[in-house]
């Protein structure tokens, strides 16, 4: 499928997200979001992949850490 | 997407094969089916739904109409392919164009037929397939895997029941107590469903991530941990009752609606109990006058009664009158004159008297000479008496006659009022008095349940405020003394960021809720004035609740008194303001869009329905909808116009261009 352009839900939406001020948390919900509509019709939803967003983000924060040490 | 061409093969009455062309043009967006009833109209509205949707679709055929998919397969191919022993095969295709790419999808079932034991013959399903073609710039069909996540992307199945309207359903969103549809409909056109989800599956996530640091927690900080998990569980707990409890109270501001409008539909008694009160203090009021005047006809009537000595009576009078004026009775010095003077002792000329003067004495003399001349006076009484009584009783006699009439009068009124009040009884016999008191109790409860709902509310959302503050109290208490344990920090970190997620997108949710509803609002507003001019008083507001309100200038709510076609009217006005604010832009569909309308609305929905979408196609009954009016609005934006032919021999539908 095409990248369509944004509509102006979308775009009001987005815009409410960027203005989360946590950038990590603003990146998971983008991306369960964008996972709920990918998922939206089906019956059973994999939930395991909301816990790898919320993973990817926790290591990188982990990562972070260890590099400030 | 547009749709660009349905083929049929052997669908319900469209035996054999069928191809349709659906193309169309901005200019022209518009394709029209006319057919009456039962010509095979919500037939072609099947065959795209089943060709979108496929398997899901049956279900709802199955759930709305009882109708199996096997059920559609045309009879008189099932009917040859029994006498010939093969099978036959039913197909429906839809092409479509979607973000400049060209797509076909394909449903298809192979049946064969078979004898029930009524004898009737029967399709029993051997085979089916569900394809999706994609048709590449250079002509090649590529086939793509059919999933519902191709149809998410174009046109989710939850929300096409919005783009895809079969009969009556367009009129539900303004009837009184939709507001379950109406929030429905917001709630999955306008994506609010994605937020709520992720919401939902967040926090889920964010349990696991709880439980499981806990299980890794030791000492003071698994007693903190404890605590925390309950404060958690508990907030949970407390959101859920308070949207159970927000629920109840639409689902009872719902009842009160259906209960308002049943109450108003009902024949008002109240009119007619009046009436019947003002008529039976009349009646009473009638009957006093009328035993009133009886007792004065049966006093006249005692006096009339003398009358039968009337006659001999007159003779005496005249005969005395006349021996009066001979001078044959004595002239007429009353007894009493005298013994008047002798008592206040003065003459009539004004001389007083003693006893024994002479006065005196003269007066005493003449009373003892009227004494003896008595029986004259007694005749001159008489006379008197005899005229005064003839007066009586002529006065009787007309005073009766008045009162006869005048009783004949009340008489006559009490008949009239006997009738009136009858009738009213009838009337108030007739009016179902039962119904209209149990539904003014069911009314009372479910406010009294409303004061109770929002009451509950109330406190719940001030638990969830204290729960809040102490969860945020105990959060930072587990995290100063999680530092030590590594295990622990590494799920609570986890569990932080998931539960964080969830109560930002919880309260995103609650201002694009708002902003949609107010978007919406707005342009159901617009669009009803413009559908409706005769209606431009009347403001369309959709509160709070999702309710879908039609309110008067003086802000009190008009949506009962609604014609049916301005109701629909309000009804197409807000699909067309979840289509815009959606932006989804999908091809209307609509089957009988004027079948309620007034033909006075005719003109202006006629006119704007065209703009809606980006396709409009509208099955349409000749002569009722497809009228001088509508078509002269729809013919010159049509790209085709077909006509149904059923043929009742065959049981087939012929489809005829009729551009």
């Amino acid at each position: 499928m095409p990248d369509r352009p944004l509509t102006k839900t979308q775009k009001r939406l987005l815009r409410l997200f960027k203005d989360i001020e946590d950038e990590d948390i603003q990146n998971i919900i983008i991306d369960v979001v964008s996972l709920e509509s990918s998922n939206r019709s089906s019956h059973s939803f994999p939930i395991r992949k909301v816990r790898d967003v919320i993973d990817g983000v926790a290591r990188k924060q982990e990562a972070e850490g260890e590099m400030r040490g | 997407m547009l749709f660009e061409r349905l083929e049929l093969e052997n669908f319900a009455s469209y035996g054999g094969n069928h191809t349709i062309d659906l193309e169309s043009t901005p200019e022209k967006p518009v394709i029209i089916f006319l057919g009456g009833t039962g010509h095979g109209k919500t037939t072609i509205f099947d065959a795209i739904n089943w060709s979108l949707y496929g398997g899901e679709y049956e279900q709802d055929l199955w759930k709305r109409r009882q109708r199996k998919i096997e059920d559609y397969v045309n009879q008189k191919a099932l009917r040859e392919a029994f006498d010939k022993g093969e099978s036959v095969e039913m197909c429906c295709t839809l092409y479509f164009e979607h973000d400049d790419n060209h797509y076909y999808i394909s449903q298809s079932l192979c049946v064969i037929p078979k004898k029930n034991s009524k004898g009737d013959l029967v399709a029993t399903q051997t085979d089916r397939l569900t394809s999706l073609y994609k048709v590449s710039r250079g002509g090649d069909h590529v086939h793509l895997e059919y999933s519902t996540i191709f149809l998410d992307e174009i046109l989710p199945s939850n929300v096409k029941d919005y783009f895809l309207f079969d009969g009556d359903r367009i009129s539900q969103f303004s009837s009184p107590g939709s507001s379950q549809q109406v929030r429905d409909a917001i709630y999955r056109v306008v994506d609010l469903e994605l937020i709520k989800n992720g919401c939902e599956h967040l926090n889920q996530v964010a349990a696991d991530f709880r439980s499981a640091a806990k299980k890794k927690s030791t000492g003071e900080l698994s007693t903190i941990d404890d605590d925390y998990n309950k404060a958690r569980d508990k907030l949970t707990d407390l959101k859920r009752k308070f949207n159970d409890f927000k629920e109840e109270d639409h689902a009872i501001r719902d009842q009160i609606d259906i209960l308002e409008e049943k109450l108003g539909g009902l024949p008002d008694s109240s009119k007619l109990q009046a009436r019947r009160i003002e008529l039976d203090k009349q009646i009473k009021n009638t009957e006093t006058q009328i035993e009133d005047k009886k007792i004065d006809i049966r006093k006249y009537s005692a006096l009339s009664v003398l009358a039968l000595a009337r006659n001999p009576m007159l003779a005496l009078v005249s005969d005395l009158d006349s021996k009066r004026q001979k001078g044959q009775l004595p002239r007429n010095i009353s007894k009493s004159l005298l013994n008047d003077l002798l008592t206040m002792k003065k003459c009539l000329c004004g001389t007083e008297f003693e006893e024994g003067d002479e006065i005196f004495n003269y007066l005493n003399k003449r009373l003892e000479e009227e004494s003896k001349r008595s029986s004259g006076q007694e005749f001159i009484e008489l006379f008197f008496q005899l005229r005064a009584t003839n007066d009586t009783i002529g006065g009787s006699i007309s005073r009766l006659k008045e009162l006869f009439k005048e009783y004949n009068q009340l008489s006559d009124f009490f008949h009239e009022l006997s009738i009136a009040i009858k009738q009213v009884d009838g009337e108030l016999e007739k009016l179902p008095q039962e119904d209209i008191s149990i539904i003014t109790n069911d009314l009372r409860n479910r406010r009294n349940e409303l004061i109770t709902t929002n009451k509950n509310m109330t406190l719940t959302g001030v638990e969830i405020e204290k729960c809040e503050k102490d969860i945020k109290e105990k959060e930072n208490k587990r995290a100063e003394l999680g530092k030590q344990q590594e295990e622990f920090i590494r799920f609570q970190r986890r569990e932080y960021l998931a539960q964080q997620a969830a109560d930002q997108l919880e309260n995103i949710y609650g201002i694009f809720a708002e902003d949609s509803r107010k978007s919406i609002e707005e342009l159901t507003r617009k669009e009803f004035k413009s559908f409706v001019q005769t209606a431009s008083a009347y403001t369309v507001a959709l509160d709070e609740n999702y309710e879908l309100q039609v309110l008067d200038p003086n802000g009190n709510r008009a949506l009962q008194r609604l014609s049916m076609g301005q109701s629909q009217c309000l009804s197409l006005s807000f699909i067309t303001a979840i289509s815009r604010v959606s932006e989804k832009n999908p091809p209307l569909v609509i089957d009988m869009p004027f079948g309620r309308l007034d033909r006075e609305v005719h003109d202006a929905v006629s006119k704007r329905l065209p703009e809606l979408a980006s396709q409009l196609i509208l099955f349409l009954i000749p002569e009722i909808e497809w009228n001088d009016i509508t078509a002269k609005n729809l013919r010159p934006k049509s790209s085709h116009i077909y006509k149904l032919k059923f043929d009742k021999d065959d049981q087939l539908t012929e489809i005829q261009n009729s551009a």
